[in-house]
C-alpha cells in the first residue's frame, strides 16, 4: 500500500485525504539533505562488482564437504564400507546423499537475501535426524561388546574433528555473501558438517551395533549441528555487534 | 524487469545515476517500512543510514533477474532487526538512579492511534503485517524477505488478524 512505485487505490486515497494519522504514514518523511547524503554515502568511490554465483558456492559446500570425506577415507581406509550389509548401505546412503546435496544448496541460498527457500533448514534435519534414528532401530543390531564406550567415544571424536574442519570452511565462504539469518546458517553449516562426519564414520567404522551407531555416529550429527549453532551463530552475532558499533 | 531490478543491475555495475536513483526512489519506503515495523521516529534516518550502508556492501549479492523487493527488505529487515536488538541490549544495562529527575512534560505518546494499535502485535506478527499491508508485498515476497515459506507467512498474518480483530473489539467497546 505505501511501498515505493505501488499507488494507492481509489478508496484508500480518499481516506488518506481525510484522516490524519493515516496522511502522515504515507507523506515521505525524509528530508532532502538526509537523501542527498545517503545518496553520496553510495556513489562515493562506487565500483562494478561481480555478481554472485549461486552455482559456484553450491559448488564450494559441496567440494567442501566431499574433500573431508575423501581426505577422511584415505586416511583411516574403507573398513566400515565392507562391512555393511546391503539394507544398510540402501537405507544410508539415499539419506546422506539428499542431506549432501541439499545442506549445499541451503547454504548457497541463505548467502543471498531475499532468496527462494523451499524447506527450512532445521526441518530438513529434524527429518535427516529421524531417518538416520530409524537405521539405528531396525537396520543395526544390538550388540555388547568389553570396548563399546572406548570405541564409541574415539568415533565420535574422528567424527566431530572432521565436522568442525567442514564447518569452519563453510562458515569462511558464507563470509563471502550477505546472511541475514545468522542461526539459520549456523544450523545449516552445522547441518553439512555433520554429514560429512557421518559420511565418513560409515565409509572407515567397522562397528556395526545399534548402539555405537546411536552413540557415535548420530550423535556426532546431531552434535555438529548444536555445536555449529551455538558457536557458528555467536561468532555471526559478535561479527554484527562489531559491524554496528564500527559504523 | 521491474525500475527496481533495473536500478539494481545498474547500480551492480558502478552506474552512480542508478545508485542515486534508487536511494531517492526506495529512501521514503525503507523509511515508512522501519516506522511502521516498530523503530522509533527519532532513530529511523540511523537505522536507514545503516540499510543503505549494507545495501551497499552486499550489492553482489543481488542475482541478475531475481525479484528485487525481497533481496532489499530483506537486507532493511536485517538492519532493523539489529538496531532493536542493540536497542534493547542498552535499555538492559540502562538502570534507574535513586533520584529521578522531574519530567519537563508528560511522556511522549505514540504517534497515532494506528501505531498503538499495531503495538499489539508481536515483533515478527506486525513485520509480516507491514509488509503484506502497509508495502503492498505478496505472500512470496515477504517469505523471501523474511526467509521462511509463504505458508508460515500465511499462519503469521492470519494471526496477526485475529489479534487486531479482538484489540479493535476492545477498542470499540471503550467509551
Amino acid at each position: 500500500m505505501f511501498g515505493a512505485g505501488r499507488e494507492l487505490n481509489a478508496a484508500a486515497r480518499e481516506h488518506v485525504s481525510s484522516c490524519s494519522s493515516c496522511s502522515a504514514l504515507v507523506e515521505t518523511p525524509l528530508s532532502a539533505e538526509i537523501q542527498q547524503r545517503l545518496a553520496a554515502m553510495v556513489t562515493k568511490d562506487l565500483a562494478p562488482v561481480r555478481p554472485l554465483s549461486l552455482t559456484r558456492y553450491f559448488l564450494s559446500f559441496l567440494a567442501c564437504a566431499w574433500l573431508a570425506v575423501l581426505t577422511g577415507a584415505l586416511l583411516l581406509g574403507g573398513a566400515g564400507w565392507r562391512v555393511s550389509t546391503l539394507p544398510q548401505q540402501l537405507w544410508l546412503i539415499p539419506g546422506l546423499l539428499v542431506l549432501a546435496i541439499a545442506a549445499p544448496a541451503l547454504l548457497a541460498r541463505l548467502m543471498i537475501p531475499g532468496a527462494r527457500v523451499w524447506i527450512r533448514p532445521a526441518h530438513l534435519l529434524w527429518l535427516a535426524a529421524i531417518w538416520f534414528a530409524l537405521a539405528a532401530l531396525l537396520i543395526y543390531p544390538a550388540q555388547s561388546y568389553p570396548a563399546f564406550a572406548r570405541s564409541a567415544s574415539a568415533c565420535l571424536l574422528i567424527g566431530l574433528g572432521f565436522a568442525a574442519v567442514v564447518a569452519s570452511a563453510a562458515w569462511l565462504i558464507l563470509q563471502q555473501g550477505f546472511v541475514t539469518a545468522p542461526g539459520v546458517a549456523a544450523i545449516t553449516a552445522g547441518g553439512l558438517a555433520g554429514t560429512s562426519s557421518l559420511a565418513l564414520q560409515f565409509i572407515y567404522c567397522p562397528h556395526l551395533d545399534s548402539g555405537h551407531f546411536a552413540l557415535a555416529h548420530l550423535g556426532s550429527f546431531l552434535l555438529s549441528i548444536v555445536l555449529g549453532w551455538l558457536l557458528l551463530r555467536n561468532a555471526a552475532l559478535e561479527r554484527l555487534r562489531k559491524a554496528y558499533t564500527a559504523n | 524487469m521491474t525500475p527496481l531490478e533495473d536500478l539494481l543491475e545498474r547500480y551492480q555495475r558502478g552506474d552512480a545515476e542508478a545508485a542515486r536513483a534508487l536511494v531517492t526512489a526506495f529512501s521514503p519506503a525503507l523509511a515508512r517500512f522501519c516506522r511502521l515495523a516498530g523503530t522509533p521516529p527519532d532513530q529511523v534516518d540511523d537505522v536507514l543510514q545503516e540499510i543503505w550502508l549494507r545495501v551497499h556492501q552486499a550489492r553482489h549479492t543481488y542475482l541478475k533477474g531475481a525479484p528485487a523487493s525481497p533481496w532489499l527488505y530483506g537486507i532493511a529487515r536485517h538492519v532493523r532487526v539489529d538496531a532493536y536488538r542493540k536497542r534493547r541490549r542498552v535499555a538492559g544495562r540502562e538502570f534507574a538512579t535513586d533520584l529521578l529527575p522531574e519530567r519537563a512534560a508528560a511522556p511522549p505518546a505514540r504517534d497515532s492511534k494506528f501505531d498503538e494499535i499495531l503495538s499489539a502485535l508481536p515483533e515478527s506478527q506486525r513485520e509480516v503485517l507491514v509488509m503484506l499491508k502497509g508495502m503492498g508485498m505478496s505472500l512470496e515476497e515477504v517469505a523471501r524477505a523474511t526467509g521462511t515459506t509463504v505458508g508460515a507467512v500465511k499462519q503469521k498474518a492470519h494471526r496477526a488478524y485475529e489479534r487486531l480483530r479482538s484489540v479493535l473489539s476492545v477498542l470499540n467497546e471503550l467509551p
